[in-house]
């Protein structure tokens, strides 16, 4: 976004940097999760609907984007999306991640991947 | 006999009209889902104006929150729904056991994606080896601090190499901009 405002030009990227870095991801609570399952379900299905939606109507869901992070529109046309998938990322992508956080000091020991994800209620 | 039926005529009608009117409440009950105010959560954006949680049968009300421990705070104590939380944050969850689970990933970096070390239109700084010595402002996330230490470990420098200035906000475009043109810094991931 930063040099939509011709300030800036790219050095390298986060991509460059560590190929498909996952940003983040939406967490529910396992008394949530257990409590009101088939509406975590409905929330995910229309979350990977929208996936698909950005990915066949960019140009319209981009008009979206000035009513909520305040970018002019101009802005909003032009600025680089993530690449979204079905809401799952390989957990090798996962392992490379925590691996960084253990070497800078960031995370003192493993965590396995299974202890923080649960992809059950996603749409197959 | 027939105050036996009309006993289990009112208790069916009782049980009948509590799992109805439960049954009503859940559907009806809208689910608060936080936000960052940013281009990346376009799927939350997207999904809320084109009716695709409404086809579903919920109703989903976006909330700004910031901060992990806020907004984690805020899942277990019963003031939203589901929250952000980065990878960082998810693994730091599970050490201490918090009982929150990532049910979905939104996106990844990819070849087109922009976000990274950004230097002035007329910056001498034209490679990685360039950036010793330089003044690099950063949020100080996980996020900025594994990008950095990836992107120098390639020309052999660490975080000792750079003088990181710690703090900017990664969606705050109007501020980087001031910074990199006041010379104020040298470099800004964002």
């Amino acid at each position: 976004m930063l040099e939509m405002h011709g300030a800036s030009r790219l050095l390298t990227s986060f991509n460059d940097a560590i190929p498909g870095y996952v940003f983040s991801g939406l967490f529910f609570t396992e008394k949530y999760l257990k409590k009101s399952p088939e509406k975590v379900r409905a929330f995910l299905k229309g979350l990977i609907k929208a996936f698909e939606y950005i990915q066949a109507n960019e140009e319209k869901a981009r008009k979206w984007l000035p009513k909520y992070t305040g970018v002019e529109l101009e802005v909003a046309m032009k600025s680089a999306l993530r690449e979204y998938s079905n809401g799952r990322e390989p957990e090798e992508s996962l392992y490379r991640q925590q691996a960084i956080m253990m070497k800078i000091g960031y995370l003192p020991e493993k965590v396995p991947v299974e202890k923080i994800t649960d992809y059950s209620f996603l749409p197959e | 006999m027939k105050m036996q039926k009309l006993t289990r005529l009112i208790i069916t009608i009782i049980s009948a009209a509590l799992i109805f009117s439960s049954g009503i409440s859940i559907a009806s009950e809208t689910m608060k889902i936080t936000y960052s105010r940013g281009i990346d959560d376009l799927p939350l954006y997207v999904a809320l104006e084109e009716g695709l949680w409404e086809k579903e049968g919920i109703k989903v009300e976006l909330v700004r929150l910031v901060g992990e421990h806020n907004i984690i705070a805020a899942a277990l104590h019963g003031d939203i729904d589901a929250g952000h939380l980065d990878l960082g944050g998810a693994f730091h969850a599970g050490l201490q056991n918090i009982p929150v689970k990532v049910v979905a990933w939104l996106g990844h970096a990819h070849k087109g994606t922009r976000c990274g070390l950004h230097v002035d239109q007329k910056s001498n700084i034209n490679s990685i080896a360039d950036l010793k010595g330089k003044r690099i402002a950063e949020s100080g996330t996980i996020t900025t601090a594994m990008i950095l230490s990836e992107t120098l470990k390639t020309v052999g420098m660490d975080k000792n190499d750079i003088k990181a200035i710690k703090g900017i906000k990664l969606d705050d475009a109007m501020k980087h901009e001031a910074a990199l043109r006041s010379k104020g810094v040298d470099v800004i991931v964002a």
